[in-house]
């Protein structure tokens, strides 16, 4: 399924109504060129769910953790690994955490990804995106089931 | 006194031996043409290389300094932020060496030792404005006295040299983007007009707008098919990443009008764009001190460490803890004097 945004504001909200769907131990992947976006959505989840810090890019440190109400988020940026596992995750796999992963694409901890919601950003212009989600396993099927209707 | 230094948050191991503030030994055993080869960074790999590195890297301290190991009295180290598998390594390390000569750890917050990087060239004046800018770091500290820390200003988004690094990712031009754009710049041209973000009066620095708009321009100039030379947009881009810190640190100062010591730190303060532009800026502030970090101490290395350890033992200001853990997102004003 494709979604269309215009804005940042747009963003946001797409990641604010994804927000509702989530619970601790969820995984979403983002993918997307330079530009695309990535953070920004991050941004617009960790603002619907309540958290106050600045939400910055995690590309040089790979992993920055916030703090909300109903779980943690963390955030992860494999932009700068290349074709290695990242040991670290592994800490974070539980309750306590939704885990958003940007250049997922760059990682080989696979046996994770088995089971997950995938956000692919595609470029359209300066100001428009495509947002095109992908969903694997039962739960996450689900998800996007309900996402879609209430649309 | 001898303090021994370590330093292992990102990919450089490194080990210092101070005799108080002079260097004895400062050995930086840098990871970045291995991570090269393979056009990233491996954290887990990362990691396996310090363990490798490091029994090395400090022998060969101990030999330039002309030191035996059980001549050091303080043993200061890096306890965050960094990659947590990095960080352990040097943790290890010192814990090892604090149990087997019965010496203190001293824990060093990484952002504090590249501000006092600083106090290799000058001593401090307080109130002090610290431009803390690197690859994961773009922020205004302001020190109301020794050791106290206190974050005035930093970025919405993407670090300045992160911007650097992308931007030179999507010239095609390589890794790390921050000397290689500004080698590039100074051949270029500022032709290109590119927005200045976050222009504003607040203290707060964006570059992901920045890295959006040299995006954007790149793919019209490719849909208009015009040819355009590498070295206009790396001079275009630097002159607007450059311009957007000086304005900060201008709002800065008149904000703070106390202050009586300018510091630059981090990696990027090796940038010599940044330099020139910063020593224009405070020509204009008589009464202010400014120091800018010796060029081979911008970047990681354990001879700051040891030089914020030096104040954090005069002060008696240091915890030492043999149950510490390595703290991946230490907060710098957590480390403040109390």
């Amino acid at each position: 399924m494709v979604y269309q945004s215009k804005m940042v504001l747009n963003t946001y909200n797409l990641a604010k109504k994804l927000s509702k769907y989530l619970k601790g131990g969820d995984i979403v992947l983002l993918n997307g060129d330079l530009g695309a976006g990535k953070t920004t959505f991050v941004k617009g989840f960790a603002k619907a769910i309540g958290i106050k810090d600045v939400v910055t890019s995690p590309t040089f440190t790979l992993l920055k953790t916030y703090k909300a109400k109903l779980y943690n988020l963390v955030h992860i940026d494999a932009y700068r690994l290349v074709e290695d596992s990242f040991a670290e995750i592994y800490d974070y796999l539980n309750d306590e955490n939704v885990i958003f992963i940007e250049w997922s694409s760059c990682l080989t901890n696979n046996e994770i990804f088995k089971e997950c919601l995938e956000i692919n950003i595609e470029y359209v212009n300066e100001n428009t995106r495509n947002f095109i989600f992908n969903a694997k396993g039962e739960r996450y099927l689900k998800i996007l089931k309900e996402f879609l209707k209430n649309d | 006194m001898i303090i021994l230094a370590i330093e292992s948050s990102c990919d450089d191991t490194c080990v210092a031996i101070l005799k108080d503030k002079e260097i004895l030994a400062n050995i930086v055993s840098s990871q970045i043409e291995f991570h090269n080869k393979y056009g990233g960074v491996m954290p887990e790999l990362a990691s396996r290389l310090h363990v490798e590195k490091i029994t090395y890297v400090l022998n060969e301290a101990l030999n330039k300094a002309n030191l035996a190991i059980k001549d050091i009295d303080y043993i200061a180290f890096t306890v965050g932020p960094g990659l947590v598998g990095s960080l352990h390594v040097g943790m290890q390390t010192v814990k090892t060496l604090s149990l087997l000569l019965d010496k203190p750890l001293v824990p060093i917050h990484h952002l504090a030792g590249h501000i006092y990087a600083n106090r290799f060239v000058k001593d401090f004046e307080y109130p002090l404005l610290a431009l803390v800018v690197s690859g994961g770091n773009t922020e205004l500290v302001y020190m109301e006295d020794e050791l106290k820390f206190k974050i005035i200003g930093q970025t919405l988004d993407d670090a300045v040299g992160e911007a650097y690094d992308k931007v030179s990712r999507l010239l095609g031009t390589g890794y790390p983007g921050g000397p290689i754009i500004d080698k590039l710049a100074h051949e270029g041209q500022i032709t290109y007009k590119l927005p200045l973000p976050k222009n504003d009066d607040s203290l707060d620095f964006s570059y992901s707008g920045l890295k959006s708009a040299v995006i954007n321009l790149i793919h019209n100039l490719n849909q208009r098919k015009e040819t355009y030379n590498v070295n206009d947009i790396a001079a275009s881009f630097q002159d607007v990443a450059t311009t957007i810190l000086i304005n900060k640190v201008k709002i800065a100062l008149k904000k703070y009008p106390m202050i009586k010591t300018f510091v630059a730190a981090g990696g990027v303060s090796a940038n010599l764009t940044l330099r020139d532009k910063l020593t224009k800026l405070l020509s204009d502030y008589p009464n202010i001190s400014l120091i800018l970090p010796k060029l081979a101490l911008c970047g990681d290395n354990a001879a700051m460490i040891g030089m914020c350890a030096y104040y954090k033992i005069i002060t008696n200001s240091y915890n030492n803890d043999l149950t510490i853990s390595a703290d991946a997102q230490y907060d710098l004003e957590e480390f403040s004097n109390k």
